[in-house]
C-alpha cells in the first residue's frame, strides 16, 4: 500500500515538472485543429503544406533544449539524436529542410504571430493572445 | 542532357510567371574524415567503384566533404545543389556534383524534379556520402562499391507520397542516363547507361521501413583504352586460328548490351535495436560486367551515446564463371604470330579472371554519438575473397587473381555535420 502512494506521488511531482506541450499557429491561419498524425507529418517533413493544401513552416527550438525533447519524445518516442539523424538523411537526400530553429519560446510567439504558415510547439502555459491551440498531447 | 533539362524548366518557370517572391537560400554541409588500415599489399581497398584504391594507412579512402545549398526559387518551386569532394578517379567538375535539380510540387502529394537527381536506388543511396547519417564507418562493400555507379543520374523524376492505413508510402519513377567512369577490370573504363529508368517505393511504419527497387538501362560509349585495343586485336585474329575470338568479340562489344538492377530492403530503425537488410540482383549481358547477387544484413544495439553493430555481407556471381577456349595453335605457326595470338589469350584470361565479385565480410563496429552533430565510428571488416572473385578491388598483379585471400581493414571516421 505505501509503495503504490509513493508511485502516485512520484507520478504526481514528475507530471507537475513536464510541461504540457501544445502545437500553435498563428489566431489568423485557417488551421483549427491538426491531428497528431498529421503533425508528425509535417514535423518529419513527409508533407510541406497544412491538411488544406497552405504552405506550412514548422519551427524548432535549439539543441539539447528540455521542451524540444520532450515534444520529440511524446510526438514520435524518439530522442533528439534519433531525430537529428532522420533531419540529416532529408536535408542532404534534397528530400525537404528541417524546421527553422529559434532561440526562446518568445521568439516563436512573435514568429507566429506575424506569419500565418508558422507552426510551432509550446508549452501550454506560454499559450498567449495571436496564437492558436491546433493540437494537445493528451496526458497519460 | 543536364542542361538542356535545366533550361526546359527555367524556360516553364518564366512562362508561368513564379517568380512571386525572393530567392531565399540556405547552406549546409557535412563532412567525414576517415582513416583506413587494409592489408593486403596485392588487393587495393576501394570503397567505391567511382573512387580510386589505396591500401594501407590512408585518410583518402573513406573521407570527404559536402557542400549544398537549398533554393526557395517560389510557391511550389525550389532546387537544391549538393557538391561532395572526394577521391574520385575522374576528376571534373561534373563528376563531384552529386545533385542540381528543380522542384515543382503541385501539390503535398506530388512532386517532379529535373536535373541531376539521386536515384534512390537502396537505402543509403540518396545519402551514402553523409556518415553522420548512418551506423556503419564503411556501408557493406559488397552491396554499396558497385551500387553507386547509378546513385544519380541526369533526367527527371516523379514522386507521390501519402499516408495508407497506418504507414507512409512513397513511390518514385525516373528517366534519364548517367555516365559512371569505374575503376576495376581493365584499369579504368568509363561507359553510358543510356534510357535509364528507375522505379522505387517505400512503405514506412513505425520504425520499419521496406523498400522495392528496380532499374534498367541500355549500355553505351565505352571508353576503356584496354578493351577497345583488345577488341581491335581480336577482330585481326584470324577465326581459324582461335575460333572463340568470334564469340569473345561479340560478347565483349557494348553496343546492344543491357543492365537491370532489382533490391528490396527491411529496417528497422528503434531505440535500442536496429536492423538493416538488402538484397539485390543485378543482370548484365556485357562481358566485362558480371551479374551478381548482393546482400547484407546489419544488427545495432544502442546504448546511450555508443550503438554497437555487427555486420555480414556477400556478394556472388549469379552464372557459371565465364571461359573461352585458348587457341590451339599449330606448331608451324611463326612464333611471332604464337606468340601475339597467345598474349591476346591471356589477356583475355585476365579480363574474365577479374570481372566477378566473389567474396563475404563479416564486420564489427560502434558508434559514438558524442555530440549533436558529430560522431565517431570505428569498424573492423574481414573479407574473405574466393578465387576469381577480386573485381571490388584494386588488383596490383594478375597472378593472384586465381587464388583466395582473406583481407583485413579497420575503419576510424570522424563525422560532421555544418
Amino acid at each position: 500500500m505505501k509503495f503504490i502512494l509513493l508511485c502516485l506521488i512520484l507520478t504526481s511531482l514528475y507530471s507537475i515538472h513536464t510541461h504540457a506541450i501544445v502545437v500553435v499557429v498563428s489566431k489568423d491561419s485557417n488551421i483549427n485543429s491538426l491531428t497528431k498524425r498529421q503533425v508528425v507529418d509535417i514535423y518529419m517533413g513527409r508533407f510541406n503544406t497544412f491538411p488544406n493544401g497552405e504552405n506550412v513552416s514548422p519551427i524548432d527550438l535549439p539543441p539539447q533544449s528540455t521542451l524540444k525533447n520532450q515534444f520529440y519524445m511524446q510526438l514520435l518516442q524518439k530522442s533528439e539524436k534519433k531525430v537529428n539523424s532522420y533531419w540529416a538523411r532529408l536535408l542532404f537526400s534534397g528530400s525537404a529542410k528541417p524546421p527553422t530553429i529559434v532561440k526562446s519560446v518568445d521568439d516563436i510567439i512573435s514568429r507566429i504571430i506575424e506569419n500565418n504558415e508558422m507552426m510551432a510547439y509550446i508549452p501550454e502555459s506560454e499559450v498567449r493572445q495571436g496564437v492558436k491551440v491546433v493540437f494537445k498531447f493528451v496526458q497519460n | 542532357m543536364l542542361r538542356g533539362v535545366i533550361l526546359c524548366v527555367f524556360f516553364l518557370m518564366l512562362t508561368q510567371n513564379v517568380y512571386s517572391k525572393g530567392i531565399g537560400a540556405q547552406f549546409s554541409g557535412f563532412a567525414t574524415l576517415g582513416a583506413t588500415y587494409s592489408d593486403s599489399d596485392e588487393l587495393k581497398l576501394r570503397t567505391d567503384l567511382l573512387n580510386n584504391a589505396h591500401s594501407g594507412l590512408t585518410l583518402k579512402n573513406d573521407s570527404n566533404i559536402g557542400l549544398q545549398v537549398n533554393l526557395d526559387i517560389a510557391t511550389k518551386w525550389d532546387a537544391v545543389g549538393q557538391l561532395v569532394l572526394q577521391d574520385r578517379i575522374k576528376k571534373s567538375a561534373g563528376d563531384y556534383l552529386e545533385l542540381a535539380f528543380i522542384r515543382y510540387r503541385p501539390n503535398r502529394y506530388w512532386s517532379l524534379r529535373a536535373g541531376r537527381v539521386n536515384s534512390d536506388l537502396y537505402y543509403l543511396s540518396e545519402y551514402q556520402y553523409v556518415g553522420y547519417a548512418y551506423l556503419w564507418s564503411q556501408p557493406p562493400n559488397e552491396f554499396y562499391s558497385p551500387a553507386t555507379s547509378a546513385a544519380n543520374f541526369d533526367g527527371f523524376d516523379i514522386e507521390y507520397k501519402n499516408n495508407v492505413g497506418d504507414g507512409f508510402f512513397k513511390i518514385r519513377m525516373g528517366y534519364g542516363a548517367t555516365h559512371p567512369e569505374l575503376g576495376g577490370i581493365a584499369g579504368q573504363f568509363a561507359f553510358s547507361l543510356e534510357n535509364f529508368s528507375a522505379l522505387s517505393a517505400s512503405y514506412q511504419i513505425g520504425n520499419w521501413l521496406l523498400r522495392a527497387t528496380h532499374s534498367q538501362a541500355n549500355l553505351e560509349n565505352l571508353k576503356s583504352p584496354f578493351i577497345s585495343t583488345s577488341v581491335l586485336i581480336f577482330s585481326q585474329v584470324p577465326s581459324s586460328l582461335w575460333p572463340a575470338s568470334l564469340d569473345v568479340l561479340e560478347d565483349i562489344d557494348i553496343s546492344g548490351k543491357s543492365t537491370a538492377y532489382d533490391a528490396l530492403g527491411l529496417s528497422y530503425d528503434g531505440n535500442i535495436w536496429l536492423f538493416h537488410s538488402e538484397i539485390g540482383v543485378s543482370k548484365n549481358d556485357w562481358l566485362a560486367l558480371s551479374s551478381s547477387i548482393t546482400a547484407y544484413t546489419t544488427l545495432g544495439y544502442i546504448q546511450d551515446e555508443l550503438t554497437y553493430f555487427v555486420s555480414l555481407s556477400g556478394i556472388k556471381n549469379r552464372h557459371k564463371l565465364v571461359t573461352y577456349d585458348s587457341p590451339m595453335l599449330d606448331p608451324n605457326l611463326p612464333v611471332e604470330l604464337r606468340e601475339y595470338v597467345n598474349s591476346v589469350s591471356d589477356g583475355l584470361t585476365s579480363l574474365l579472371n577479374g570481372r566477378a565479385a566473389r567474396q563475404a565480410t563479416i564486420s564489427l563496429g560502434v558508434k559514438y554519438d558524442f555530440r549533436q552533430n558529430m560522431a565517431l565510428k570505428f569498424q573492423v571488416d574481414h573479407s574473405n575473397i574466393s578465387p576469381r572473385g577480386s573485381a571490388l578491388w584494386k588488383v596490383t598483379n594478375s597472378s593472384i587473381q586465381t587464388s583466395r585471400h582473406k583481407v583485413n581493414t579497420f575503419s576510424l571516421s570522424l563525422s560532421m555535420l555544418f
